[in-house]
């Protein structure tokens, strides 16, 4: 599959739906292209650190070379198998700066996943192998984390720690294979509250035939929902300010004169503390001058499932079923709050957490979605009507402080011949 | 029945008790709120050289340009589209005419959205282009901007700011704006110029317009121009010769130029010129004169910015001036201006500066000065932060006020 061109909106994906397509011709030779600089590019990229050993810091990252310029790099980190060793799947995702509209009136600026927001959804076979060729098209660095997977840790995605962040214009080539089975998601990792939360996320889902959830409670349709929040004018601000300071940096850099402390990257902790003593002053000692970017400033006013918040989410978020049958829900929580997910009219079973099946499916109607967390929940068809889906969290079901909005949507049987009251929309109460 | 006309009953009681806000659909929306400020306080030492001999020293503590702005902002109904309101303290000059200590300089309200700005009101005149690198931008005013034909009177509160019914639209991704503005610049009594009488009306005596190009440095660091624009600013005054009214128009042009494209180590041009069409005056001793008077005059400034880490810690920079008065003799003055500003913490500068001025012959003669050389040492404070933010800036509310370290356009934007 190729994600910039099938994964598009989260909710009602068929299971059925979910095997990859090879990438066109032109995109395969792109890539190829691109692999081939990539592994010159590393291979310089190693030479000054290896003589620092193999345990030091900076080992293996190209920021402490002196004159090192990362803008229109293509990167592929050493660890995984070669394309003639495995059968990849192909996916494309580009960084980019979208103006998503979360619900008529309301625009957000943000950082998304090829201008979609969540990002696409990956649905594919447990262990199946996966490249994803990232192309950074802005002017911030990113990473991807690929959260819940059990991975080659060079592909793990945090900045720094087993990659160096994917520059501006920069290639950066993921591989790994799917494992194990479950919700799983993805997220940018550098300056996680901001790109994090707006909107560099999505889905990851691996399936298996064997599936123990399944096997349980048989089902045809699963719909993923991506909880998510939104502080509109941080995200303008942070990122404003965020983009304005990338253009010196990326300038810096293609100057051939970006300094690793002008960076803010260390090669080690005596090296952080160095720095320090020769007049290199950290951001976070910098007081209200960085107010603009304070994270602490993020106060959330707008809450969204699939990138839209109430009523929107009529359109394209309801969740359909018919009376007898089970669908599956897979909660992810995008957001740095916790989500009280509430289902009126039934008891559902929560069967798996973290991606993971739990020992024993409990039965609840509110599930706690904790950050970081996914939470997979089977709904059955026992009572047919209409019923609000929405986060306990009442202050989460608001567009801007007014109720009703954000984090609802709608348990839709499709099966009602006539029934006596359907739902209208109202957003001021 | 009974039931249901006693509840109709006490809900219209109910709404009668009610504010009449409680009937609008939105009764009240938090506005937006820009705070900004300077204190800006310096130690001068002057020493001037009389045409007919013999100096005068002086020594003073300046306070002028210190000010505190408030802005106020909402989006209208379509969020696409904002409202404003301005309001802005300033510390006059010691030696400017106007009287009161506390000087509103700005005080004005607006609408705007992306592509346009229309502002109504008290706020800078827009009668010069460029900010160049000196503590106050009083201090080579003659040099740089166009002055005030209708008031013989000294001080920004004459020259700098003034009514205006503005206008300006943005255009190329708001890298263009063109904009056209009526002026009312304060008008002094000119029957009798030798009582000096500087009481203040405000008429509508000019218009204005004008073409910027303009990217700021966040954006803009490749070497080139980074801003450049082009004015005309026509005054409707006295004529001064035959009692009647004469209109003076005067053109600017500016721009400034990265030098080189190190964000680090950055080296600036800023430039302008100013030809004032002029009318025909008896001398140059009075302001108004020399408001009036045919002239042109240019500004050039390098300067040169030290920031490692992309962090500014100081600047240095150097000043000239020239301005010739066409229909006299021996009538030109020369500025030299050397500064510097040394950043001890975010918008807190230790600013110094010298200045040398020197008037031709005829010049002094008419204005009592010869030579003067001034010595400005101090600290400047500046102060910006954002309330309720909804609406967001075009700029920060500080580009309101002249900064002694802000390259490109002078202060009017917000």
């Amino acid at each position: 599959m190729d994600a910039n061109s099938r994964a598009g909106r989260a909710a009602s994906t068929g299971v059925g739906d979910a095997h990859p397509v090879s990438v066109d011709r032109r995109g395969f030779l792109k890539s190829a292209g691109a692999a081939v600089a990539g592994g010159a590019l590393a291979a310089a990229g190693a030479q000054p650190a290896a003589a620092a050993g193999p345990h030091q810091g900076g080992h293996g990252s190209m920021m402490f070379m002196s004159d090192h310029n990362m803008i229109g790099a293509v990167t592929e980190p050493p660890g995984a198998p070669s394309d003639d060793e495995v059968d990849y799947k192909t996916f494309h995702l580009e960084f980019t700066v979208f103006n998503h509209e979360l619900l008529p009136g309301v625009m957000l600026p943000c950082f998304s996943f090829n201008n979609q927001v969540p990002g696409p959804v990956f649905r594919v076979q447990e262990n199946d192998w996966i490249k994803v060729v990232a192309v950074n098209k802005t002017d911030e660095m990113h990473t991807i984390h690929w959260h819940g997977v059990d991975l080659i840790y060079t592909m793990d995605g945090v900045p720094m720690v087993t990659q160096d962040p994917i520059h501006a214009q920069e290639t950066f080539v993921y591989r790994f294979q799917a494992r194990p089975h479950g919700t799983r998601f993805y997220h940018c990792h550098f300056s996680t509250p901001l790109h994090f939360t707006t909107a560099l996320h999505g889905a990851f889902i691996i399936d298996t035939p064997d599936d123990p959830i399944r096997r349980a409670f048989p089902y045809e349709r699963d719909y993923v929902l991506v909880l998510q929040s939104f502080d509109v004018n941080f995200a303008r601000r942070h990122m404003n300010a965020t983009l304005e300071g990338m253009k010196r940096v990326n300038k810096l850099m293609e100057q051939r004169r970006l300094t690793p402390a002008t960076h803010a990257f260390f090669r080690n902790y005596a090296d952080f503390t160095k720095a320090i003593k020769t007049g290199w002053r950290p951001p976070y000692t910098r007081g209200n001058a960085e107010s603009n970017t304070d994270v602490f400033d993020m106060r959330p006013r707008f809450f969204a499932i699939n990138g839209k918040s109430y009523p929107a989410t009529v359109e394209t978020e309801h969740l359909y079923i018919r009376r007898g049958e089970n669908i599956r829900v897979r909660l992810i929580n995008a957001t740095i709050t916790d989500h009280h997910m509430h289902l009126h009219g039934h008891q559902f079973w929560k069967v798996a957490e973290d991606g993971n099946p739990l020992p024993q499916p409990y039965r609840l109607n509110t599930v706690p979605v904790t950050p970081g967390k996914t939470v997979d929940i089977i709904i059955q068809g026992t009572n047919p009507g209409f019923w609000d889906f929405h986060d306990h969290m009442e202050l989460h079901a608001r567009n801007n402080g007014i109720s009703p909005g954000g984090m609802i949507t709608m348990l839709e049987y499709e099966d009602l011949a006539n029934p006596p009251y359907v739902p209208s929309i109202t957003v001021n109460q | 029945m009974i039931k249901r006309i006693v509840s109709c009953a006490a809900a219209l009681a109910c709404a009668w008790a009610a504010p009449s806000s409680a009937i609008e659909i939105d009764p009240m929306v938090l506005p937006e709120i820009n705070l900004g400020g300077v204190i800006l306080a310096t130690p001068e030492f002057t020493s001037t050289d009389r045409p007919t001999g013999g100096s005068k020293e002086e020594a003073d503590l300046n306070l002028e340009d210190s000010s505190l702005l408030l802005n106020f902002s909402k989006y209208l109904f379509d969020e696409n589209h904002y409202g404003f309101a301005r309001f802005g303290l300033r510390a006059r000059g010691d030696d400017s005419d106007f009287e009161d200590r506390i000087f509103l300089h700005q005080l004005a309200v607006g609408v705007g959205g992306p592509t346009y700005e229309g502002v109504f009101g008290r706020t800078n005149l827009g009668n010069t282009l460029i900010a160049f690198p000196t503590v106050r931008d009083s201090d080579l005013l003659d040099f740089t901007h166009v002055l005030n034909a209708a008031a013989n009177a000294e001080g920004e509160e004459f020259q700098v700011y003034g009514g205006v019914a503005r206008g300006t639209w943005y255009f190329g991704r708001g890298a263009w704006s063109a904009s056209g503005q009526l002026t009312a610049r304060p008008e002094t009594n000119l029957d009798n110029l030798a009582s000096h009488e500087t009481d203040a009306t405000t008429k509508l005596n000019g218009v204005a317009a004008g073409v910027t190009y303009s990217l700021p440095e966040s954006v803009k660091f490749d070497r080139g121009i980074r801003f450049a624009g082009l004015a005309v600013d026509v005054q409707r005054a006295d004529d001064l010769s035959t009692s009647g009214s004469t209109t003076i128009p005067a053109l600017i042009a500016g721009a400034t130029v990265n030098l080189n494209d190190n964000p680090e180590r950055w080296w600036v041009l800023d430039a302008q010129g100013i030809y004032n069409l002029g009318e025909t005056v008896p001398n140059l001793s009075q302001e108004v004169f020399r408001a009036q008077a045919e002239s042109w005059s240019a500004v050039a400034a390098v300067r040169y910015l030290h920031r490692p880490m992309l962090q500014t810690r100081w600047q240095g920079a150097l000043t000239l001036a020239y301005k010739d008065f066409a229909d006299f003799d021996d009538a030109a003055a020369l500025a030299v201006v050397p500064s510097f500003a040394y950043r001890l913490g975010s918008g807190i500068d230790l600013v110094a500066q010298y200045r040398y001025l020197d008037n031709e012959r005829t010049l002094a003669q008419a204005t009592a000065l010869d030579a003067q050389h001034r010595v400005w040492l101090g600290l400047r404070f500046a102060l910006s932060g954002t309330f309720n933010e909804s609406v967001g800036e075009r700029g920060s509310i500080l580009d309101l006020e002249h900064g002694i370290a802000n390259p490109g356009p002078a202060a009017g934007r917000h």
